[in-house]
């Protein structure tokens, strides 16, 4: 325990050297990975538990979307505005949650339903074109440095940000993993109808976690708006965001505390860095490297790089709950 | 019994991809092509096939032609993206009520 301690603080001191030490570039890349690492986490908290949601580009849309209109169009700040998207998201979560728990809609039946619901905000947010900009996007309207909008030109105040919310997201899975809920949420991923007759609210373990995960989501969401300054439907909200939501934490590793965190890291590594290899030479080409080097991750190594990599060290303790 | 359950996996799934292909070529009579076409039809296609029960080939039937009225109706008098908002907010309440699809059991 002790050693990991150490590494712990370790890990979090190169972390706040790193943008002593790194270019711009490089730091753009971190912030996007711990903003990304911590969506994922939010996602892992759902995802461990068999709750495969197929949307949570809805949680981050409306996390993004409700504090940047409120903004452009009542001069709220934002600090008002992503408690209230996180509210409005959390509130989705229980609206699409609780008749899916309460009337058992589990496994593949809920990943759709999830997958419907971010297509709903999705197309919400394109129909609502006149507010919105639609397809064209949306920029907040920018002040430049200002602590009151939210608003730093400079990255290492979002780098900071960033770090903090990503911890937040780390201490959160924590909180979960040692919990009684684990053990109630692992026993009905594992046979609802069974965790329900020893005594187990089903669906209130189940709403609790969704609850979090949206909520955290929509914080994610909100903080991407405001560190890039752009929002567009499709990536916040688009199928593929949704999806790819759901990849990286796979790759990373939904089982355990960093999984979700190197999955990002993995992915925008392996973006950023097909992108510039291959660049204007061969455009598609990194796309497709991507693709297909997510379908062997996801054949090869079903638990993720690091339950692969604990595999390895030790003998399982818990096999994956099934479909 | 005797069967070969890879072989049988690897036929299906190798004439449902011949299908969708088919029915992809179809749809470029139709419609314009471009690379994230598939991100259109992708999950409506799910929805289409838990509504009209899975393996159900009737209940797809008419599950397709009720989610495309929708479309085509909501699409007229309010906007293409409201009708599509309206077909996915039915496929949500219609698995709450009938998960085994609409004509199933």
């Amino acid at each position: 325990m002790n050693e990991r301690r150490i590494a712990a603080l370790a890990g979090l001191g190169v972390l706040l050297a790193l943008p002593f030490i790194t270019p711009a570039y490089f730091l753009h890349l971190l912030i996007q990975i711990l903003l990304w690492g911590f969506i994922y986490t939010a996602w892992s908290m759902m995802g461990r538990f068999g709750l495969v949601s197929l949307g949570h580009g809805a949680f981050m849309g409306v996390g993004a979307y409700v504090p940047a209109l409120l903004w452009n169009y009542f001069d709220i700040t934002p600090w008002l505005g992503t408690p209230l998207g996180i509210a409005l998201s959390a509130l989705l979560g229980l609206i699409i949650g609780y008749p899916c728990f309460r009337l058992r809609v589990v496994g593949h039946y809920f990943a759709l339903v999830t997958l419907a619901l971010g297509q709903v905000v999705l197309l919400s947010i394109v129909a609502a074109r006149d507010i919105t900009g639609g397809s064209l996007g949306l920029t907040p309207r920018s002040i430049g440095h200002s602590w009151y909008a939210l608003q730093f030109p400079d990255k290492i105040y979002f780098y900071t940000i960033a770090l903090i919310v990503w911890l937040l997201g780390l201490f959160v899975w924590r909180w979960i993993d040692r919990g009684i809920g684990r053990e109630a949420l692992e026993a009905i991923s594992d046979d609802e109808e069974a965790a329900a007759a020893i005594g187990i609210d089903v669906t209130r373990e189940k709403l609790r976690v969704t609850i979090v995960s949206a909520a955290l989501t929509a914080l994610g969401g909100a903080l991407f708006g405001q560190y890039l300054m752009y929002l567009n439907p499709e990536t916040v909200s688009g199928i593929g965001v949704s999806l790819q939501i759901v990849f990286a934490a796979i790759a990373g590793g939904m089982y355990a505390l960093l999984g979700p965190t190197v999955g990002a890291l993995l992915t925008i590594a392996l973006t950023e860095g097909l992108r510039v290899w291959f660049g204007a030479s061969f455009v598609g080409a990194a796309n497709t490297i991507y693709g297909i080097l997510l379908i062997l991750f996801i054949i090869f190594m079903p638990r993720g790089i690091l339950g692969w990599l604990g595999a390895a060290r030790r003998p399982p303790v818990r096999t994956a709950p099934a479909e | 019994m005797g069967v070969d359950q890879r072989r049988v996996y690897l036929v299906t799934s190798a004439i449902g991809g011949a299908l969708a292909g088919l029915g992809a070529c179809l749809l470029a009579l139709q419609y314009d092509v471009h690379p994230f076409i598939g991100n259109t039809f992708g999950p409506l296609i799910f929805m289409i096939c838990v509504l009209g029960g899975l393996g159900n080939m009737i209940g797809g039937f008419i599950a397709a032609f009720i989610i495309s009225q929708i479309i085509a109706i909501g699409g007229y008098y309010f906007s293409a993206e409201l009708s599509y908002v309206l077909a996915f907010i039915l496929f949500i309440l219609l698995i709450f009520v009938r998960p085994q699809g609409i004509i199933g059991r």
